[in-house]
């Protein structure tokens, strides 16, 4: 027995010498390969694994270690006089301090990207650079610089051929009328930034200005729109399984229902839920919003026992100071 | 364009292509073909797939560094190859089962006291088969009108046909791997450690010693001074003519003194001796022994090294295989890694509102 399985493994292993040795004939009489890939220096490899590892650390919200290496990838191409991708390393270095809370810094930063952008005649990256600077003036409230700056970009936006710097644009733009109060005007341009929006198929972008455009009408007191809104944009939230604009859809749902004064109880638990997600996310702001209208829907529902409790987590969240996520 | 539409004289050029493409492809098949024969013809020589083989068997306790397919060698010559390593039942009084083959004539020098060894290949616990030759048995193999009869009763002296006996049994003799050779001698370099740190404790205390000894010694050379200026004044009253008429008489207590330490001091000069000799015999010993030990660690670190060398070639070699046949036309399709996207300046649309 042992003798037979002996011979047939033999035979079989035979076999498969033969059948790969008239493959690898085949493959060394029929072949042609291709020449080898020019060998990349050292130092540009060692530049590209740097920006390659500070966008993992980026997108995981590492922000402290982001900072460490963006500035590693800023250095390596200033070495290298590659300020083109100097310019999107020092945006991006911009964008880890802005989430630490350094605004000032960030704002150098995306200025000095903004400079070298110009120089090289990189509109689009341009573009996102002034963008980001919209943003973070907008969190640092620095109302002059913001007028100024809207002032001077939005006598020429950004060209039809680039739909999602142009969604990105009229979006911030949409937000700042809404705060002049010309509200009429933010409703004009959110919908250009929605329409930009679907045609560049930015599916995140359409859903923050969907959000953007219930909050619009929230303070228009066009409550069934803005409900609507809400809805619509958290399910496209969840398809994207985004977590802050999820938090943000339940969070303006509940706000709505009890602005309307219908289905309390829904609205209840839309507000508990956010409160909830912001407080996982550490969106202290968010979250304080989200309980204050809790204590209004609960004191509304006459649950005051309810009310006080939610009213303390409140207090403590007020008093703690504890550090917030932008 | 089909052929007919084409003019006479195209028409008996393209056949007279289409000629030289077939005689081509002809030639190369038949080139092929000649290789392909060619190859077989040396593999069967080189492998021996025409040459008579005897089988052979061993039990082992352990089969670690053995395959099938692993060359068997006697006398330095590769004569065969295991063709079976397989574990033996639990309760059986054996481990591993080993079958191995020894080819023609080789099985002739096998006869019943010869010896299967298993010895270290390499530095990786690899170990080899070694048949030793027979001296004083009978021969296990035995050629009858081309028929080959293999010893099925030693102490009869009775043969079967190979068909019939398939294989013949031998006493294996097994030494460990190098690996587990290296760790003992590790684990006695280990205990003999304490034995090195004793002898060097034992040279401190004789140099200790040696020390005091000499100290003393400069002690007394100094106590003997005094009585030195003594005899210098003793032998100035000597040469004095009424120091030797016996007027002035060496006093016998100094005279004794005198004797007394000399006597001492030869006594310490010897000892100082003695213990410098067994100082030198012992210090020389511990050299020697210290100088064996790195010599033999630097035989293992030039193997190891060796090693590290070969595997470390082997990985560039193996790392050039796939970059090539990456490129390779056929299979460069089924190497489309993912490559990763440029980075680019991250921005996000902000939700806002009325903040």
């Amino acid at each position: 027995m042992r003798e037979d399985r002996g011979q047939k493994s033999e035979i079989r292993s035979q076999t498969m010498f033969l059948l790969s040795f008239t493959f690898c004939l085949l493959l060394l009489v029929a072949c042609s390969s291709a020449p080898p890939p020019p060998v990349v220096p050292v130092t540009v490899a060692r530049a590209s694994y740097a920006a390659e590892t500070a966008r993992k650390l980026s997108a995981n919200e590492n922000w402290s270690a982001a900072v460490r290496e963006w500035q590693n990838t800023v250095d390596r191409y200033r070495l290298l006089n590659d300020c083109a991708n100097e310019a999107i390393a020092l945006h991006n270095l911009a964008q880890a301090h802005r989430a630490l809370g350094n605004l000032d810094r960030a704002h150098a930063l995306l200025e000095q990207a903004a400079d070298l952008n110009q120089q090289l005649g990189r509109a689009d990256e341009g573009w996102r650079n002034q963008i980001t600077l919209l943003q973070v003036e907008s969190q640092a409230k620095q109302a002059a610089a913001l007028e100024a700056r809207f002032a001077r970009l939005a006598a020429s936006p950004p060209p039809d051929s680039q739909p999602q710097l142009q969604g990105l644009f009229f979006n911030e733009f949409g937000q700042w009328q809404q705060r002049q109060g010309n509200l009429a005007k933010a409703d004009e341009t959110l919908r250009r930034a929605e329409q930009a929006m679907m045609k560049a198929g930015d599916r995140l972008g359409l859903a923050v200005v969907l959000a953007n455009r219930a909050r619009l009408d929230e303070a228009q007191r066009k409550l069934a729109d803005a409900l609507e809104k809400w809805s619509r944009a958290r399910a496209m939230f969840e398809s994207l399984a985004d977590p802050p604009g999820i938090a943000a859809s339940l969070a303006g749902e509940g706000r709505v229902l009890l602005a309307a004064g219908q289905n309390l109880p829904a609205a209840e638990t839309l507000l508990r839920r956010a409160s909830e997600n912001f407080h996982t996310l550490k969106m202290n702001d968010d979250r304080a919003d989200a309980l204050r209208l809790l204590v209004e829907c609960l004191t509304v529902q006459k649950k005051t026992a309810e009310a006080a409790e939610v009213r303390k987590v409140l207090d403590a969240l007020r008093t703690s100071g504890a550090p917030t996520r932008k | 364009m089909p052929l007919q539409d084409l003019t006479p004289e195209l028409r008996t050029r393209l056949s007279r292509v289409e000629r030289a493409v077939g005689a081509f492809v002809l030639l190369a098949t038949l080139l092929l073909l000649t290789g392909f024969v060619y190859y077989l013809r040396h593999t069967a020589e080189r492998k021996g797939w025409f040459i008579p083989k005897v089988s052979y068997y061993t039990y082992l306790h352990t089969g670690h560094g053995l395959k099938a397919g692993d060359p068997v060698k006697l006398m330095g010559f590769d004569v065969g190859e295991i063709t079976r390593v397989e574990a033996m039942p639990p309760f059986e009084e054996y481990d591993v089962f080993v079958e191995f083959r020894v080819k023609s004539p080789y099985y002739g020098y096998l006869w019943t006291d010869s010896k299967v060894k298993v010895a270290a290949a390499d530095f990786l616990g690899g170990r080899y088969l070694e048949v030793t030759k027979g001296v004083s048995g009978k021969a296990t193999v035995r050629e009858e009108n081309q028929n080959l009869l293999l010893l099925a009763d030693a102490g009869k002296g009775l043969y079967e046909p190979v068909a019939k006996q398939k294989h013949y049994g031998l006493e294996a003799v097994e030494s460990p791997a190098v690996t587990d050779q290296l760790q003992a001698m590790v684990a006695k370099v280990e205990a003999a450690l304490p034995g090195i740190l004793g002898i060097t404790n034992r040279v401190n205390d004789v140099l200790t010693s040696a020390t005091i000894a000499i100290t003393n010694l400069d002690a007394t050379v100094l106590g003997a001074r005094p009585v030195l200026t003594n005899l210098a004044v003793i032998t100035s009253q000597l040469r004095d003519p009424r120091g030797s008429l016996g007027e002035w008489l060496i006093p016998t207590n100094i005279n004794r003194q005198v004797q007394t330490t000399l006597t001492s001091a030869n006594t310490t000069i010897v000892t100082a001796n003695t213990n410098m000799v067994e100082i030198a015999a012992v210090l020389k010993r511990t050299l020697e022994d210290s100088a064996q030990i790195t010599s033999n660690l630097n035989a293992q670190v030039q193997a190891n090294s060796l090693i590290l060398n070969k595997i470390s070639a082997l990985v560039i070699h193996s790392d050039e295989l796939m970059q090539g046949l990456k490129r390779n036309w056929l299979l460069k399709s089924s190497f489309t890694g993912v490559t990763n996207e440029p980075v680019k300046s991250i921005v996000v649309p902000a939700i806002g509102g009325g903040k």
